[in-house]
Protein backbone atom coordinates (compact mmCIF):
# COMPACT_ATOMS: atom_id res chain seq x y z
CA UNK A 1 0.00 0.00 0.00
CA UNK A 2 1.30 3.19 -0.77
CA UNK A 3 0.83 7.07 1.37
CA UNK A 4 -2.54 7.66 0.27
CA UNK A 5 -3.73 4.40 1.22
CA UNK A 6 -2.38 3.82 4.30
CA UNK A 7 -3.44 7.41 5.36
CA UNK A 8 -7.14 6.05 4.72
CA UNK A 9 -6.52 3.81 7.41
CA UNK A 10 -4.65 5.80 10.03
CA UNK A 11 -7.88 6.98 11.80
CA UNK A 12 -9.37 3.35 12.06
CA UNK A 13 -6.27 1.97 12.75
CA UNK A 14 -5.97 4.37 15.87
CA UNK A 15 -9.60 2.97 17.05
CA UNK A 16 -8.14 -0.88 16.59
CA UNK A 17 -11.52 -0.78 14.04
CA UNK A 18 -8.95 -2.31 11.25
CA UNK A 19 -8.71 -6.02 9.88
CA UNK A 20 -5.44 -8.10 10.77
CA UNK A 21 -4.27 -7.79 7.11
CA UNK A 22 -4.81 -3.34 7.11
CA UNK A 23 -3.14 -3.35 10.39
CA UNK A 24 -0.15 -5.26 9.31
CA UNK A 25 0.38 -3.52 6.32
CA UNK A 26 -0.29 0.07 8.47
CA UNK A 27 2.67 -0.87 10.98
CA UNK A 28 4.82 -2.55 8.17
CA UNK A 29 4.82 0.59 6.41
CA UNK A 30 4.51 3.22 9.34
CA UNK A 31 7.76 1.79 10.08
CA UNK A 32 10.00 2.43 6.67
CA UNK A 33 7.58 5.71 6.00
CA UNK A 34 9.25 8.95 8.16
CA UNK A 35 6.46 10.89 6.53
CA UNK A 36 3.22 8.72 7.41
CA UNK A 37 4.99 7.85 11.08
CA UNK A 38 5.29 11.30 12.02
CA UNK A 39 1.67 11.60 10.52
CA UNK A 40 0.25 8.89 12.73
CA UNK A 41 2.52 10.50 15.87
CA UNK A 42 0.32 13.67 15.90
CA UNK A 43 -3.31 11.97 15.10
CA UNK A 44 -1.87 9.79 18.19
CA UNK A 45 -1.33 12.80 20.64
CA UNK A 46 -4.07 14.69 19.01
CA UNK A 47 -6.39 11.85 19.81
CA UNK A 48 -4.63 10.68 23.35
CA UNK A 49 -5.40 14.72 24.32
CA UNK A 50 -8.83 14.76 23.34
CA UNK A 51 -9.89 11.78 25.29
CA UNK A 52 -8.10 13.26 28.21
CA UNK A 53 -9.93 16.49 27.88
CA UNK A 54 -13.32 14.83 29.43
CA UNK A 55 -16.44 17.26 28.14
CA UNK A 56 -18.45 18.20 31.10
CA UNK A 57 -22.15 17.78 30.35
CA UNK A 58 -24.24 20.73 31.22
CA UNK A 59 -27.00 20.65 33.70
CA UNK A 60 -30.49 18.50 32.25
CA UNK A 61 -32.21 21.82 31.65
CA UNK A 62 -29.51 23.62 29.56
CA UNK A 63 -30.88 21.34 26.75
CA UNK A 64 -34.49 23.14 26.89
CA UNK A 65 -33.03 26.43 27.39
CA UNK A 66 -30.96 26.47 24.59
CA UNK A 67 -33.50 24.84 22.25
CA UNK A 68 -36.09 27.86 23.49
CA UNK A 69 -33.08 30.56 22.73
CA UNK A 70 -32.47 28.69 19.39
CA UNK A 71 -36.12 28.69 18.60
CA UNK A 72 -36.53 32.87 19.14
CA UNK A 73 -33.63 33.70 17.37
CA UNK A 74 -34.58 31.36 14.63
CA UNK A 75 -38.24 33.02 14.75
CA UNK A 76 -36.89 36.67 14.58
CA UNK A 77 -34.41 35.90 11.60
CA UNK A 78 -37.51 34.59 9.63
CA UNK A 79 -39.63 37.00 10.72
CA UNK A 80 -36.47 39.75 9.36
CA UNK A 81 -35.70 38.12 6.36
CA UNK A 82 -38.12 38.35 2.86
CA UNK A 83 -40.45 36.52 1.72
CA UNK A 84 -39.26 33.70 -0.82
CA UNK A 85 -40.98 33.20 -3.72
CA UNK A 86 -39.66 30.76 -6.64
CA UNK A 87 -41.40 32.42 -9.31
CA UNK A 88 -38.19 33.05 -11.51
CA UNK A 89 -35.64 36.02 -12.03
CA UNK A 90 -37.92 39.14 -11.50
CA UNK A 91 -39.65 37.65 -8.02
CA UNK A 92 -36.06 36.39 -6.67
CA UNK A 93 -35.16 40.27 -7.41
CA UNK A 94 -38.08 41.38 -5.75
CA UNK A 95 -38.15 39.27 -2.76
CA UNK A 96 -34.41 37.90 -2.93
CA UNK A 97 -33.56 34.11 -2.21
CA UNK A 98 -29.84 33.74 -0.48
CA UNK A 99 -28.30 36.81 0.41
CA UNK A 100 -25.07 36.96 -1.86
CA UNK A 101 -26.77 35.37 -5.17
CA UNK A 102 -29.62 37.76 -4.53
CA UNK A 103 -27.39 40.66 -4.97
CA UNK A 104 -25.81 38.89 -8.16
CA UNK A 105 -28.76 38.86 -9.33
CA UNK A 106 -30.11 42.48 -8.38
CA UNK A 107 -27.07 43.70 -9.76
CA UNK A 108 -27.09 41.66 -13.09
CA UNK A 109 -30.68 42.45 -13.58
CA UNK A 110 -30.20 46.27 -13.35
CA UNK A 111 -27.04 46.16 -15.89
CA UNK A 112 -29.49 44.27 -18.20
CA UNK A 113 -31.64 47.27 -18.04
CA UNK A 114 -29.51 49.61 -18.25
CA UNK A 115 -27.85 48.33 -20.96
CA UNK A 116 -31.10 48.20 -23.09
CA UNK A 117 -32.16 51.88 -22.11
CA UNK A 118 -28.75 53.11 -23.39
CA UNK A 119 -28.81 50.67 -26.20
CA UNK A 120 -32.23 52.31 -27.51
CA UNK A 121 -30.73 55.54 -26.76
CA UNK A 122 -27.52 55.20 -28.87
CA UNK A 123 -30.04 53.95 -31.57
CA UNK A 124 -32.27 56.77 -31.84
CA UNK A 125 -29.44 59.21 -31.48
CA UNK A 126 -27.42 57.09 -34.36
CA UNK A 127 -30.70 56.99 -36.42
CA UNK A 128 -31.15 61.07 -36.21
CA UNK A 129 -27.31 61.92 -37.24
CA UNK A 130 -27.71 59.86 -40.38
CA UNK A 131 -30.79 61.42 -41.17
CA UNK A 132 -29.87 64.68 -40.73
CA UNK A 133 -26.52 64.68 -42.40
CA UNK A 134 -26.14 65.06 -46.27
CA UNK A 135 -24.99 62.41 -48.29
CA UNK A 136 -21.44 64.07 -49.16
CA UNK A 137 -20.40 61.70 -51.68
CA UNK A 138 -23.59 62.87 -54.06
CA UNK A 139 -24.54 66.43 -52.68
CA UNK A 140 -23.13 69.27 -53.92
CA UNK A 141 -23.08 72.30 -51.11
CA UNK A 142 -23.90 75.65 -53.58
CA UNK A 143 -22.77 78.78 -52.13
CA UNK A 144 -24.00 81.86 -53.77
CA UNK A 145 -22.76 85.10 -53.47
CA UNK A 146 -24.55 88.30 -53.33
CA UNK A 147 -21.89 89.84 -55.87
CA UNK A 148 -22.48 86.51 -58.05
CA UNK A 149 -25.94 88.15 -58.42
CA UNK A 150 -25.09 91.47 -59.13
CA UNK A 151 -27.18 92.32 -56.15
CA UNK A 152 -26.78 95.22 -53.91
CA UNK A 153 -25.72 93.60 -50.38
CA UNK A 154 -28.27 95.33 -48.80
CA UNK A 155 -31.15 94.02 -51.26
CA UNK A 156 -33.38 91.87 -49.57
CA UNK A 157 -32.35 88.60 -51.45
CA UNK A 158 -34.48 86.58 -48.88
CA UNK A 159 -37.37 87.88 -50.87
CA UNK A 160 -36.45 87.55 -53.79
CA UNK A 161 -34.88 84.43 -53.63
CA UNK A 162 -36.07 81.56 -56.31
CA UNK A 163 -34.37 78.87 -55.81
CA UNK A 164 -34.78 76.86 -59.06
CA UNK A 165 -33.81 79.92 -61.46
CA UNK A 166 -30.59 81.27 -59.47
CA UNK A 167 -29.01 78.18 -58.64
CA UNK A 168 -29.72 76.52 -62.03
CA UNK A 169 -27.51 79.68 -63.63
CA UNK A 170 -24.73 79.98 -60.99
CA UNK A 171 -24.20 75.99 -60.87
CA UNK A 172 -24.13 75.51 -64.53
CA UNK A 173 -25.95 72.16 -64.17
CA UNK A 174 -29.54 71.78 -62.83
CA UNK A 175 -29.26 68.75 -62.01
CA UNK A 176 -32.63 67.27 -59.72
CA UNK A 177 -33.43 69.45 -56.82
CA UNK A 178 -32.21 72.04 -55.03
CA UNK A 179 -33.47 72.43 -51.58
CA UNK A 180 -32.45 75.79 -49.43
CA UNK A 181 -30.36 74.94 -46.19
CA UNK A 182 -30.23 78.61 -45.62
CA UNK A 183 -31.63 82.11 -46.90
CA UNK A 184 -30.37 85.48 -46.31
CA UNK A 185 -27.12 87.36 -48.12
CA UNK A 186 -25.19 84.44 -48.53
CA UNK A 187 -27.14 81.70 -49.28
CA UNK A 188 -26.51 78.35 -49.14
CA UNK A 189 -28.02 74.92 -50.95
CA UNK A 190 -27.73 71.79 -51.68
CA UNK A 191 -28.03 70.43 -54.73
CA UNK A 192 -29.18 66.77 -55.26
CA UNK B 1 -31.86 -18.60 15.05
CA UNK B 2 -28.96 -16.53 14.51
CA UNK B 3 -29.65 -15.64 10.72
CA UNK B 4 -33.49 -14.46 11.92
CA UNK B 5 -31.65 -12.32 14.17
CA UNK B 6 -29.53 -10.62 12.33
CA UNK B 7 -32.03 -10.34 9.71
CA UNK B 8 -34.63 -8.79 12.81
CA UNK B 9 -31.56 -6.46 13.37
CA UNK B 10 -30.86 -5.17 10.18
CA UNK B 11 -34.39 -4.88 9.47
CA UNK B 12 -34.53 -2.32 12.64
CA UNK B 13 -31.92 -0.98 11.45
CA UNK B 14 -33.42 0.03 7.99
CA UNK B 15 -36.83 1.02 9.68
CA UNK B 16 -34.27 3.37 11.76
CA UNK B 17 -32.68 4.66 8.90
CA UNK B 18 -36.01 5.01 6.98
CA UNK B 19 -37.73 7.19 10.38
CA UNK B 20 -34.72 9.32 10.22
CA UNK B 21 -35.41 10.57 7.04
CA UNK B 22 -39.01 11.15 7.22
CA UNK B 23 -37.62 13.04 10.39
CA UNK B 24 -35.74 15.08 8.32
CA UNK B 25 -38.07 15.36 5.71
CA UNK B 26 -40.93 16.94 7.98
CA UNK B 27 -38.17 19.30 9.07
CA UNK B 28 -37.21 20.66 5.84
CA UNK B 29 -41.49 20.95 5.17
CA UNK B 30 -40.95 23.23 8.84
CA UNK B 31 -42.35 20.87 10.89
CA UNK B 32 -41.50 22.12 14.27
CA UNK B 33 -41.82 19.05 16.31
CA UNK B 34 -39.15 17.50 13.72
CA UNK B 35 -37.00 20.40 14.05
CA UNK B 36 -37.06 19.59 18.15
CA UNK B 37 -37.01 15.54 17.28
CA UNK B 38 -33.67 16.09 15.51
CA UNK B 39 -31.91 18.72 18.30
CA UNK B 40 -33.09 16.28 20.78
CA UNK B 41 -30.70 13.38 18.70
CA UNK B 42 -27.66 15.54 17.73
CA UNK B 43 -27.54 18.87 20.40
CA UNK B 44 -25.08 16.55 22.69
CA UNK B 45 -22.86 15.51 19.63
CA UNK B 46 -22.60 19.09 18.18
CA UNK B 47 -22.00 20.12 21.86
CA UNK B 48 -19.09 17.60 22.19
CA UNK B 49 -18.15 18.59 19.11
CA UNK B 50 -17.71 22.07 19.46
CA UNK B 51 -16.58 22.00 23.21
CA UNK B 52 -13.67 19.57 22.15
CA UNK B 53 -12.87 22.76 19.84
CA UNK B 54 -12.72 25.23 22.22
CA UNK B 55 -12.62 23.85 25.55
CA UNK B 56 -15.62 25.85 27.43
CA UNK B 57 -18.86 26.11 27.69
CA UNK B 58 -19.96 29.70 26.82
CA UNK B 59 -18.48 29.79 23.36
CA UNK B 60 -19.82 25.95 22.89
CA UNK B 61 -23.34 27.30 23.75
CA UNK B 62 -22.90 29.76 21.85
CA UNK B 63 -21.37 28.01 18.76
CA UNK B 64 -23.94 24.96 19.41
CA UNK B 65 -27.52 27.78 19.38
CA UNK B 66 -25.82 29.03 15.83
CA UNK B 67 -25.54 25.66 14.48
CA UNK B 68 -28.93 24.18 14.77
CA UNK B 69 -30.04 27.67 13.80
CA UNK B 70 -28.08 27.36 10.50
CA UNK B 71 -28.95 24.03 10.22
CA UNK B 72 -32.94 24.71 10.35
CA UNK B 73 -32.93 27.79 8.09
CA UNK B 74 -31.08 25.92 5.35
CA UNK B 75 -32.16 22.61 5.48
CA UNK B 76 -35.03 23.28 2.87
CA UNK B 77 -31.62 23.19 0.65
CA UNK B 78 -30.29 19.69 1.23
CA UNK B 79 -31.16 17.57 -1.30
CA UNK B 80 -29.60 14.16 -0.29
CA UNK B 81 -31.16 13.57 3.52
CA UNK B 82 -28.93 10.84 3.70
CA UNK B 83 -25.71 13.26 4.57
CA UNK B 84 -27.24 14.80 6.86
CA UNK B 85 -25.13 13.99 9.47
CA UNK B 86 -22.07 14.52 7.87
CA UNK B 87 -23.68 18.35 6.85
CA UNK B 88 -24.07 18.98 10.66
CA UNK B 89 -21.00 17.93 11.67
CA UNK B 90 -19.21 20.10 9.25
CA UNK B 91 -21.27 23.30 10.52
CA UNK B 92 -20.86 22.63 13.69
CA UNK B 93 -16.88 22.28 13.05
CA UNK B 94 -16.52 25.70 10.62
CA UNK B 95 -18.59 27.87 13.42
CA UNK B 96 -16.15 26.82 15.90
CA UNK B 97 -12.94 27.24 14.00
CA UNK B 98 -14.57 30.43 12.92
CA UNK B 99 -15.55 31.16 16.68
CA UNK B 100 -11.16 30.30 17.88
CA UNK B 101 -10.54 32.96 15.46
CA UNK B 102 -12.45 35.56 17.45
CA UNK B 103 -12.13 34.32 20.62
CA UNK B 104 -8.09 34.61 20.08
CA UNK B 105 -8.72 38.06 18.98
CA UNK B 106 -10.63 38.13 21.88
CA UNK B 107 -8.01 37.45 24.23
CA UNK B 108 -6.00 40.80 24.07
CA UNK B 109 -8.41 41.71 26.05
CA UNK B 110 -7.12 41.58 29.73
CA UNK B 111 -8.42 38.60 32.06
CA UNK B 112 -10.90 39.98 33.97
CA UNK B 113 -12.76 41.10 31.71
CA UNK B 114 -14.01 37.45 30.25
CA UNK B 115 -15.00 36.17 33.37
CA UNK B 116 -17.24 33.47 31.84
CA UNK B 117 -14.06 31.67 30.55
CA UNK B 118 -12.67 31.21 34.14
CA UNK B 119 -15.57 30.20 36.07
CA UNK B 120 -16.95 27.51 33.36
CA UNK B 121 -13.29 26.59 33.59
CA UNK B 122 -13.36 25.60 37.18
CA UNK B 123 -16.50 24.21 37.13
CA UNK B 124 -15.28 21.59 35.13
CA UNK B 125 -12.71 21.00 37.30
CA UNK B 126 -14.65 21.18 40.79
CA UNK B 127 -17.61 19.58 39.71
CA UNK B 128 -17.17 16.23 41.49
CA UNK B 129 -13.75 16.69 43.28
CA UNK B 130 -14.39 18.05 46.86
CA UNK B 131 -10.77 17.86 48.00
CA UNK B 132 -9.16 21.24 47.75
CA UNK B 133 -5.66 19.88 46.52
CA UNK B 134 -6.89 17.88 44.29
CA UNK B 135 -9.02 20.37 42.73
CA UNK B 136 -5.81 22.63 41.98
CA UNK B 137 -4.00 19.62 41.09
CA UNK B 138 -6.49 19.02 38.34
CA UNK B 139 -6.98 21.92 37.30
CA UNK B 140 -3.15 22.50 36.62
CA UNK B 141 -3.45 19.11 34.48
CA UNK B 142 -6.56 20.48 32.94
CA UNK B 143 -4.81 23.42 32.31
CA UNK B 144 -2.06 21.38 30.77
CA UNK B 145 -4.40 19.47 28.35
CA UNK B 146 -5.97 22.63 27.08
CA UNK B 147 -3.03 24.37 26.40
CA UNK B 148 -1.55 21.52 24.58
CA UNK B 149 -4.60 20.74 22.52
CA UNK B 150 -4.65 24.91 21.76
CA UNK B 151 -1.11 24.27 20.58
CA UNK B 152 -1.76 21.74 18.08
CA UNK B 153 -2.67 22.38 14.00
CA UNK B 154 -6.16 23.33 13.67
CA UNK B 155 -6.62 20.44 10.59
CA UNK B 156 -5.41 17.82 13.01
CA UNK B 157 -7.36 18.67 15.89
CA UNK B 158 -10.58 18.98 13.50
CA UNK B 159 -9.69 15.61 11.56
CA UNK B 160 -9.75 13.73 14.94
CA UNK B 161 -12.84 15.13 16.64
CA UNK B 162 -15.05 15.01 13.69
CA UNK B 163 -13.79 11.02 13.66
CA UNK B 164 -14.69 11.11 16.90
CA UNK B 165 -17.76 12.56 17.13
CA UNK B 166 -18.85 10.44 13.52
CA UNK B 167 -18.00 7.43 15.49
CA UNK B 168 -20.51 8.54 18.48
CA UNK B 169 -23.25 9.00 15.81
CA UNK B 170 -22.83 5.09 14.32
Amino acid sequence: MDCQEIGKYLLDYLDNETSNSISQAVEEHLNLCNHCRSEWEAYKKTNMLIQLRNVPQPEDTYWNKAYAAIAEKLAARIVAMPIEHDAGIVDDFLHGHGQSTNWHKRISYLISVAATIIFIIAGYWMSNKIAEKPDEEYNTVIVVEPEWRGMPASQNLHTNFQPDADFSKFSGAAIGIISPVSQGLRVEAVLK
Amino acid sequence: MLKLNLKQHSSDRANLRELHETVIERAQEGDELAYKELYRRYCRVVYTLAYQMLGNHSDTDEVVQETFIRVFKNLHRLRNTKAFTSWLYQIAMNLSIDHRKTRTRRRMLPIDERPEYVSNYELATTKHVRNPGQVLENKELLGQINNAIDGLPEQQRAVIIMHEVEGMSK
